[in-house]
């Protein structure tokens, strides 16, 4: 978090001298004209997003995923994999640890894939954000367009990996290391 | 984003969030805890969403008009694509200091192939996610999740780039 923020205001500052650079103080200012009125605009918008995610985090809780991911197979696996990845509420510092702490490994692969794109891809999490802060239509077409992504990605998966998991994976390639 | 539609997205997000607090009174008892939770993260990230909208007015006053038409709009077809995805992977931020960025290109002209296949990639390639993935699941797993999420990503921006030439 600390060093996102560092990052973005070095990023920031960079973008501010480059303006002032090329246009003087009158394109910086334009720049934090335009800045303030989308903070203007978006204030409320970003108020209701984080009331809603706020409840999201509440209602869904990471043992409920667990049961869930160990409880399920084939088709109806992968879809249920990859919704509940994108209710899956934390971010990648929590995420992988999870992910660790459940067993992934011993998951199906292409159910661990779909879990992981399903998280990534759909993240519901972020769905009001994508709406306030770029546009309801974009958001839109931008689910519908990426919806089949984690099905697609751990269809693929299946076909090549059929139901073997990540643990056999990595035991396969250490095997063949060793030799 | 027009003002009219910005107060009814408000109002539908905002009846959302009473809907899942009345769900939550009734089903676990955690709706205030859900509250203070959603008003802690909006505390604790509001640093970084004011300085992702401050870059972004940057970014809009400063991407040359030009560059956009060329490389980013719907014109630029298949090429905007492309370096969509390619920048999405280049975003290692997270989605409070991308979306406005993605936004303000949006915004200078970008097509919705090109927005598109930004989002996706950096959803699912973004760079910060990669140490995590490294450490925990190996480095076999990432070479296999970035070559499915460069194609799919990629997909995904033509799907949407023939929306916007249906005019969709």
């Amino acid at each position: 978090m600390k060093k996102s923020l560092i990052g973005l205001a070095i990023a920031t500052l960079i973008l501010v001298l480059l303006a002032y650079y090329l246009g003087g103080a009158e394109l910086v200012l334009a720049g934090l004209e335009r800045a303030f009125g989308n903070t203007k605009k978006a204030a409320l918008l970003i108020l209701a997003s984080f009331l809603l995610i706020g409840q999201l985090l509440s209602i869904v809780d990471e043992n409920m995923i667990a049961r869930t991911l160990k409880s399920i197979k084939g088709l109806k696996g992968i879809v249920m994999s990859a919704l509940v990845g994108g209710l899956f509420p934390v971010g990648p510092y929590l995420f992988y640890p999870f992910v660790k702490m459940f067993h992934g490994y011993d998951l199906p692969y292409y159910i661990l894939i779909a879990f992981i794109f399903g998280k990534h891809t759909y993240d519901f999490a972020r769905i009001p954000m994508e709406i306030s802060l770029i546009s309801p239509r974009i958001a839109l077409i931008r689910y519908l367009t990426t919806l089949p992504i984690p099905i697609i990605a751990a269809l693929i998966t299946y076909r090549l990996f059929r139901n073997r998991t990540l643990n056999q994976l990595h035991h396969r390639i250490a095997d063949s290391d060793g030799v | 984003m027009g003002c009219k539609n910005m107060v009814t997205t408000t109002a539908i997000l905002a009846l959302i969030a009473l809907v899942l607090f009345i769900f939550n009174a009734r089903r676990t008892g955690q709706q205030v805890t859900g509250l203070i939770t959603g008003l802690k993260l909006l505390l604790k990230n509001l640093p970084i969403i004011l300085l992702a909208l401050i870059l972004a007015g940057m970014v809009e006053v400063l991407i040359p008009r030009d560059f956009v038409q060329n490389w980013l709009s719907a014109e630029a077809g298949i090429r905007g694509v492309i370096i969509g995805v390619l920048g999405g992977v280049m975003l290692a931020m997270g989605p409070y200091a991308t979306l406005p960025i993605v936004s303000s290109i949006y915004v200078s002209g970008a097509g919705v192939g090109t927005v598109i296949a930004l989002i996706s990639s950096w959803s699912l390639l973004g760079l910060s996610k990669t140490p995590h993935e490294a450490a925990h699941l190996g480095g076999k797993f990432v070479a296999y999740k970035t070559i499915l999420g460069l194609i799919l990503s990629f997909l995904a921006g033509c799907v949407g780039l023939g929306l916007e030439y249906l005019g969709l």
